[in-house]
């Protein structure tokens, strides 16, 4: 793979439980960004694997998943992110990958309550679930063209903290995405 | 005010390939962004039948 305006270069590393794929963002400074997909959990026999995506920070040695980098190079950065797909199932045809932001979780939330002053009501929090959004809506505007390649489920958490899986629908709120090859 | 041994410091850019491959041996067996991969795995994944 060479890199060009609209994507990087990556590093891939096959691990024990998926593979890590690292770039270097050259937009206003440099920042080193890791993508990884690992082994979580099993489904009707098929392995699911989480994608992760984040920031290293070299003067922690630790990983930043949540930041808004205003690199000035993010369409350059997803499209790298997307270009990674392809390749993972290369690697592992029969997965599933799940993709969930990191502002969706109940940790999200307890901290953004602390932090947060748009006072929310008990249970709620305006924040959260932005990412997840955000992927969800560029996935609606290019669900047929990806459809030739992948079946995609989206996926809501109910209170038996079960991840229920469905057919992706366009337009539906979802806690999760997750997508197959189409074989 | 700095030394001459201050002024005199010369920093070498790294190679990214070499760089990223420091980087990828430092975080090599480590899950990286354990929260999400923990919540993955707490839930119970169902395929909806009636969907």
């Amino acid at each position: 793979m060479t890199s060009s305006d609209h994507f990087y270069v990556v590093d891939q590393r096959l691990t024990g439980n998926g593979i890590q794929y690292l770039f270097i963002s050259d937009g206003v400074r440099e920042i080193i960004k890791i993508i990884e997909y690992i082994l979580s959990n099993q489904v009707d026999g098929r392995p699911v694997y989480n994608l992760g995506f984040g920031d290293y920070d070299s003067s922690n040695e630790c990983l930043l998943d949540s930041p808004i980098s205003n690199n000035g190079d993010h369409y350059r950065v997803f499209n790298t992110v997307l270009n990674t797909i392809p390749d993972f199932f290369t690697s592992f045809p029969t997965a599933i990958v799940a993709v969930q932001g990191s502002d969706s979780g109940d940790a999200f939330i307890r901290q953004c309550r602390h932090e947060c002053k748009k006072g929310c009501k008990e249970g709620e929090c305006r924040r959260a679930g932005r990412r997840i959004g955000l992927y969800c809506s560029y996935l609606n505007k290019h669900f047929e063209a990806f459809s030739n390649e992948y079946i995609f489920y989206g996926g809501n958490v109910d209170d038996e903290n079960r991840l229920l899986i469905e057919p992706y629908k366009i337009g539906k709120q979802y806690d999760s995405v997750l997508l197959s090859k189409n074989q | 005010m700095k030394s001459n041994r201050a002024k005199n410091k010369r920093y070498i850019k790294v190679p990214e390939d070499v760089l990223l491959s420091l980087v990828a041996d430092r975080l090599k067996d480590r899950v990286l962004f354990p929260e999400k991969v923990e919540r993955l795995r707490s839930y119970t994944i169902i395929f909806k039948k009636d969907a």
